[in-house]
């Protein structure tokens, strides 16, 4: 029996071997660019890769070329790609490089099932371009600026292998309505350098059914201060007073509560800070918050003052 | 002086909650619209396939 490991390497030389390909590696450096923030159009190569049918087949077909004989060599090795299949959808990433990442996207016949109630834009751009496979996206576009009801306008779009779309922003997104058979898709997509929360708003109303962070860092963030609280990390309270002063408002606020419960004097004097700057987004609420601490615990305002004496 | 302690259920949220990245209401199926599908790890990450050569 050949051993885990060298299954292991035999599949990462497929992925290598791949990457290595010259049409390739011009498309991999273009990655690099994009994910730092360049315009698509000055990554000639990779916006080509999303537009020409022939160029985006020959790219998939290196990667199978490379790496089924050797899958089949070593059936207990890994796919050297992160990659998942759930609910009819399988995807794989190829290659990611700072905010980008190019994904193969395969979707299961359907259409007969329940209509989804829901859509959720995201702070991103994607350009994808069919690989095989026909179906109908449905393409929805918010009409306003609110975030709390949505005037969505929804069109269906057919698409067949060949075919190239890009969605940009919080504004448009799409659904998979009806595949035959299957349907598989080259997709190129984007996050934005500071991405908004996503919104997911109801389909019949276009009401706001949930807000997610848009940043998986934010995110990251919230966990560990979360950890810590529960852990009664007190060494921790200042990196968290500090954690107050930048990022999403709703980070800095978990922040703030987690300082607080952790060390009163620390996180009571960010919370004063930020209630004493009108500039900040979070100044009201933080001043609100002080006011009833103060009314609760009266010596928090002889701290207070202890703090900055006139 | 001594500061009292503050209890962390006590100390409101903001109005609009702002859920983890990439979750999703109950009424969202997933697989069907177009946001990212990231495989992420939030605290530690388990030694990647390379570190296996």
């Amino acid at each position: 029996m050949i051993p885990q490991r060298i299954a292991q390497t035999a599949l990462e030389q497929a992925k290598t071997d791949w990457r290595q390909i010259d049409e390739n590696s011009q498309i991999f450096d273009e990655l690099s660019r994009f994910g730092r923030g360049d315009d698509l159009v000055d990554c000639p190569a990779l916006q080509k890769e999303f537009i020409d049918p022939e160029r985006a087949a020959r790219f998939v077909r290196g990667l199978v070329d490379s790496l089924l004989p050797k899958m089949t060599e070593h059936p207990l090795g890994q796919i050297p790609f992160r990659h998942q299949h759930s609910g009819g959808m399988a995807i794989m990433q190829l290659a990611a490089a700072g905010e980008a990442a190019i994904s193969l996207v395969m979707y299961e016949r359907r259409g007969s099932g329940a209509k989804p109630q829901t859509i959720c834009f995201t702070d991103s751009e994607r350009h994808e371009i069919a690989l095989a496979g026909t179906g109908t996206l449905q393409i929805a576009r918010r009409q306003n600026a609110s975030t709390e009801r949505a005037k969505l306008r929804i069109q269906p779009m057919e698409i067949k292998a060949g075919q190239s779309l890009s969605l940009r922003g919080m504004f448009e997104t799409k659904f998979t309505d009806r595949v035959e058979s299957r349907l598989v898709i080259l997709r190129l997509s984007r996050t934005a350098l500071a991405p908004q929360p996503s919104l997911e708003f109801r389909l019949s109303d276009g009401s706001l059914i949930h807000q997610a962070s848009g940043d998986k860092r934010d995110s990251g963030h919230e966990m560990l201060l979360s950890l810590l609280g529960r852990m009664g990390r007190k060494d921790a309270a200042p990196v968290m007073a500090e954690m107050v002063r930048e990022g999403s408002d709703h980070l800095r606020w978990q922040a703030i509560r987690e300082c607080l419960a952790l060390d009163t004097a620390i996180g009571f004097a960010a919370l004063c800070e930020i209630a004493q700057d009108p500039e900040d987004s979070l100044s009201a609420i933080a001043g609100t918050l002080r006011a009833q601490l103060i009314e609760a615990h009266p010596q928090l305002a002889v701290w207070e003052e202890s703090l900055c004496p006139v | 002086m001594n500061l009292p302690s503050i209890d962390l259920s006590a100390l409101p949220d903001l109005g609009q909650l702002t859920g983890t990245f990439g979750s999703l209401s109950d009424l969202a199926s997933a697989t069907t619209d177009d946001r990212i599908v990231m495989l992420m790890v939030f605290l530690y990450e388990a030694l990647p396939p390379e570190a296996l050569l």
